[in-house]
């Protein structure tokens, strides 16, 4: 009894001197690996020499998150952010998330100098990003293997210049949850243009999509070795027997029109 | 046969020896989730006492509890994420000190649960709240954090936690 009293009141001692910056710089690196650009770059970087000299090392650089946007008015922050990064990753870049503030000035930035880019996923940037940008940016990255565009738009010749240049694409993910679908023009002109372009794909996310039977009948033709489907809040989609068998028949893991999109992280 | 199915019945245990010199007698099946200890069974060092010199009494209790918890067949998804949960809640020297202890047994789970646990208390932090936390002291010259300025002018620090916790 005594004795452990005795312990944990030298457990205690040694907890409060200790110097946490003497763990194996390893851990440090798993540990900051972990922040976002925008913490990285306004604070954690300010820490201590060894946090700056981490943060230096392009590998940290590998993937970027600039999603957690505080205040979205100062956009031209966050453009500054993304370049920063960007150019800290000195073409190392993997993997890039963005949300609010991309412009086609900051995704050509970033397009430019990182032909390692291999996942992409730009959020809510609707109103900033001309779709046009997407032509330009694809002929860049050649190794893309997953694309996410959530409420951002794409042109069909932003889907043909995916399949001619980025022809590891295996993942594209197009939601769409803030328009309403039913006054779209030619609801199908999307997802015939990925029937057509992308027959590479194994996994495919269309939410909030406009198109009809007859998009996702060109889908299912043009893309035969998709592994899942996700078709949640597609409402012009009427599933019926024969659709319906085909579609479970031909893909492992669906997601249908009326599912619940609860779950879902955008 | 006989020996199939005494190789499913029969426990083996492993006794490990805390720093302080405490010990702990575990199923090898749990305590095996450390490859730093399942290499030692292979090495065949497993008969007598493992002596954990890196970790404390109050550490090992704590790992041995998750790996108790992270093999155990009879608790679900929920329940373990519950008790993740409830783990990451210890005070930040504690989980330090399992990360620690999580790096040397090279248990990759508990490390990166650890890890996250500690890269959630450094979010909108600013660097003097951080340096409190893990009892950093600033290393800068004056020189360093110029540079740091020149370099990202337009890093603000507004809106931030100023909390320790």
């Amino acid at each position: 009894m005594n004795r452990k009293a005795k312990g944990r009141n030298k457990n205690v001692a040694i907890a409060k001197s200790r110097q946490w910056l003497d763990l194996p710089e390893e851990i440090w690196e798993n540990i900051l690996n972990r922040l976002g650009a925008i913490e990285i770059l306004e604070n954690a970087q300010k820490v201590c020499t060894m946090w700056r000299r981490v943060f230096k090392d392009p590998f940290m650089w590998r993937i970027i998150d600039i999603s957690n946007c505080r205040g979205l008015s100062d956009s031209n922050h966050f453009q500054k952010i993304c370049s920063h990064a960007v150019d800290r990753s000195q073409g190392e870049l993997v993997d890039i998330r963005l949300a609010f503030f991309a412009t086609k000035e900051s995704l050509a930035y970033v397009a430019e100098r990182s032909r390692k880019l291999k996942r992409l996923r730009i959020a809510w940037c609707h109103s900033k990003l001309v779709p046009e940008v997407f032509v330009e940016v694809f002929q860049k990255l050649p190794l893309l293997e997953e694309l996410s565009l959530t409420d951002t738009a794409i042109t069909i010749k932003g889907i043909e210049a995916l399949g001619r240049f980025c022809p590891r694409l295996k993942s594209f993910e197009l939601k769409n949850v803030s328009y309403d679908i039913k006054s779209i023009d030619k609801p199908n002109d999307e997802a015939l243009a990925i029937a057509k372009n992308l027959p590479a794909l194994h996994h495919l996310q269309l939410i909030g999509n406009s198109m009809t039977n007859v998009g996702l009948r060109a889908i299912l033709d043009g893309c035969p070795i998709l592994v899942s489907l996700d078709l949640r809040g597609c409402f012009n989609v009427r599933l019926d027997k024969v659709l319906s068998s085909r579609i479970s028949q031909q893909i492992k893991d669906v997601k249908y029109p009326r599912d619940s999109l609860a779950s879902h992280n955008f | 046969m006989a020996e199939a199915s005494s190789s499913i019945t029969e426990k083996f245990f492993l006794t490990l020896k805390s720093s302080d010199g405490d010990e702990f007698v575990l199923e090898e099946s749990i305590a095996i989730q450390s490859i730093t200890i399942k290499n030692m069974v292979e090495d065949g060092c497993s008969s007598s006492v493992i002596p954990l010199s890196k970790v404390d009494t109050e550490t090992l209790i704590k790992v041995i509890e998750y790996m108790k918890m992270h093999s155990s067949t009879s608790s679900n998804e929920e329940e373990i994420e519950n008790f993740d949960k409830k783990f990451v809640s210890n005070s930040i020297n504690t989980i330090l000190n399992i990360l620690e202890a999580a790096n040397f047994l090279d248990i990759n789970n508990l490390l990166e649960l650890c890890a996250e646990a500690v890269a959630n208390r450094i979010k909108n932090k600013t660097p003097e709240a951080v340096r409190k936390i893990f009892n950093i002291t600033s290393d800068f010259t004056p020189e360093e954090e110029a540079e740091i300025r020149n370099e990202t002018p337009w890093a603000f620090e507004g809106n931030l936690d100023h909390s320790l916790d």
